[in-house]
């Protein structure tokens, strides 16, 4: 196997280490957690998790454009899937976890705005970084 | 004379919001007859604090486009003009918190339909005024 295809996977390896945590939270008896939770604080949940990973995507382009005003932004699919799916993961996780700790209604808000915003850049940070190389891999 | 800079033509969708999330945060502040009150006050006194945050960003939103795009050249704040994207996004973020917490306590509100048609607004502008900023 090609050695630079080796790296890549052992890196994966490496950034798969937190799904462990993620079975951590989710270890959290869903079924009692998830009573009370209705269908609107569900939608708002989605809406609050979309607003954080777009205040992410907005950061970004407004980055790439002040550094270079005329250029169009690279692979722009990838930054917008990148962003929302970091930030929807990660908010369903947040929320889980504030709803199964019963979290003060201002804590969990928090939580969940901050893990959002965390997890689209994360995911945004791994995709330009890994999957850029291995498009452009021989 | 005083010559006044040539209006963008969103300028006053952006005012409209600005004011009616500013008029929003204060009756939620000051108003106990308000649903939004009621509920922020049961909360716990984070809620104020939050709401009293949201008031000052759309009072920076308010004076943004005063100075910036209604009053001469001559007179501009390149601080909230710079940041003008966060801002929105700032308010954006802090209607849907609102509306988090009034779900959370009672449920779907008439006052949800206002709370999400606003924010959708503000992250609408966010963008628009991002991309307009960088073609100037």
């Amino acid at each position: 196997m090609n050695a630079y295809y080796l790296r890549t996977a052992l890196r994966l390896m490496l950034v798969a280490l937190w799904v462990p945590t993620l079975a951590l939270a989710g270890s959290i008896t869903l079924q009692t957690t998830f009573e009370g939770i209705t269908l609107t604080v569900v939608s708002i949940v989605a809406a609050l998790s979309t607003l954080s990973g777009a205040t992410a995507l907005v950061v970004r382009i407004d980055k790439e454009l002040r550094s270079q005003p005329d250029a169009t932004l690279p692979r722009p699919w990838l930054f917008v899937s990148a962003n929302m799916l970091g930030s929807w993961l990660a908010a369903t996780v947040a929320f889980i976890t504030g709803e199964g700790q019963d979290m003060n209604d201002w804590t969990e808000l928090g939580f969940i705005i901050v893990a959002s915003f965390i997890g689209a850049r994360f995911l945004e940070m791994i995709a330009e970084k890994y999957l850029a190389k291995l498009k452009d891999a021989p | 004379m005083i010559e006044f800079k040539k209006l963008p033509n969103y300028w006053s969708i952006r005012l409209y919001l600005s004011l009616s999330v500013l008029i929003l945060a204060l009756t939620t502040i000051f108003d106990p007859a308000r649903l939004a009150y009621r509920i922020i006050a049961a909360s716990g006194a984070a809620g104020f604090w939050c709401i009293l945050g949201l008031a000052c960003l759309s009072l920076c939103a308010v004076i943004d486009v005063v100075v910036n795009d209604l009053l001469p050249d001559h007179c501009c704040l390149h601080c909230t003009e710079r940041y003008r994207h966060l801002v929105y996004m700032g308010l954006a973020l802090g209607l849907m918190s609102t509306a988090f917490v009034i779900a959370q306590h009672v449920g779907l509100a008439s006052l949800h339909a206002e709370l999400v048609l606003e924010s959708s607004i503000a992250a609408a502008l966010a963008f628009i005024d991002l991309y307009q900023r960088h073609r100037q």
